[in-house]
């Protein structure tokens, strides 16, 4: 069964590890979400794009806020899923308010400890996926493999 | 989109060998971008910069602040050697490319990133074939005028298929 699944990542390395993992939504109806123009044509998948934001622009959160909001309501997933930062944070938080499965991957530069966008997620998204064994020891989640 | 151009292009190229420079899309890495100008000064290297500092000049680099996303790509389809703050990204590109890569990891106590997760990732990727960590000036020199550097090579993706189906199956509700 085709799932509408809404995949969001910053621009950079987020962004690049979602495309390694791309054969994952092969079987499904997915809208890739990103902060940067351009990168979706990079990649050959059709691409939204919502403003960037991180812990230092407050203001520029609820830009982000608004763009991940319009997107849910035209895309209207089942499943959320990101590779972070801060924006997928945002949509992973707004799934898990609307009933829908979410699921987060922390980003492989994350060895030792989490990021802060990642501790956030840990608390609320479904299945939460790390890409160093010995992180899922300290801090849980899965470690189900990783993109490098 | 372009960031603003800074004076200076790169001399012919030694060995015709093309610099690419990248800060990442966050922050920028001024310690990196000075320190690689005044290496590119001294040996006549042809380097183009993503700095992420529109007010940054580098005098012997082309410096762009950002790139868009295609000319991003041409520019690591283009460079003969990759030269980055130690972010996955820059890891990804230069493998994907397939080419020599050299990692300057920011430090948080000079306030180039929130945390030091950059010299732990320079460090878990100190072994990869074609990676070099550099801390210095004299490092990134001796890196960047090292014969026949080889490119990134990453080794078999059975590490990204099995999370690929754990992913998957996740996604699916199993």
């Amino acid at each position: 069964m085709r799932r509408r699944v809404l995949a969001v990542s910053s621009a950079g390395g987020h962004w690049s590890q979602l495309m390694l993992l791309r054969e994952a939504l092969a079987e499904q109806d997915v809208t890739f979400v990103t902060t940067l123009a351009g990168l979706g044509e990079v990649s050959g998948v059709p691409t939204e794009i919502i403003p960037d934001s991180n812990r230092n622009t407050r203001s520029a959160i609820f830009q982000t806020i608004a763009g991940v909001w319009r997107v849910f309501r035209r895309v209207r997933p089942d499943v959320v899923i990101s590779t972070g930062a801060l924006p997928g944070l945002i949509a992973i938080a707004l799934g898990r308010l609307l009933g829908k499965r979410t699921i987060w991957i922390e980003s492989i530069a994350n060895a030792s400890e989490l990021s802060m966008s990642g501790r956030y997620a840990a608390r609320i998204a479904d299945r939460f996926f790390v890409q160093w064994p010995e992180l899922a020891v300290k801090v849980g989640g899965t470690y189900a493999g990783a993109v490098l | 989109m372009l960031g603003q151009s800074c004076d200076g292009t790169g001399d012919d190229g030694r060995n015709g060998t093309l610099i690419f420079a990248i800060a990442g899309t966050q922050l920028p890495f001024p310690r990196l971008m000075s320190t690689l100008n005044r290496i590119a000064e001294r040996h006549g290297l042809e380097t183009v910069a993503q700095t992420a500092e529109p007010a940054f000049l580098g005098t012997a680099m082309r410096c762009e602040a950002w790139m868009a996303a295609g000319e991003f790509e041409r520019m690591l389809a283009a460079a003969s050697i990759i030269v980055a703050h130690a972010g996955i990204g820059t890891i990804i590109g230069a493998a994907q490319h397939r080419k020599p890569l050299v990692l300057m990891p920011r430090r948080a106590a000079l306030h180039e990133h929130r945390n030091d997760h950059q010299i732990a990732t320079a460090e878990r990727f100190r072994h990869t074939p074609g990676v070099t960590v550099v801390n210095d000036e004299a490092e990134l020199e001796a890196a960047l005028l090292a014969p026949s550097p080889e490119p990134v090579a990453v080794a078999a993706g059975e590490r990204r298929q099995a999370l690929i189906a754990a992913v998957a199956q996740a996604i699916s509700g199993r």
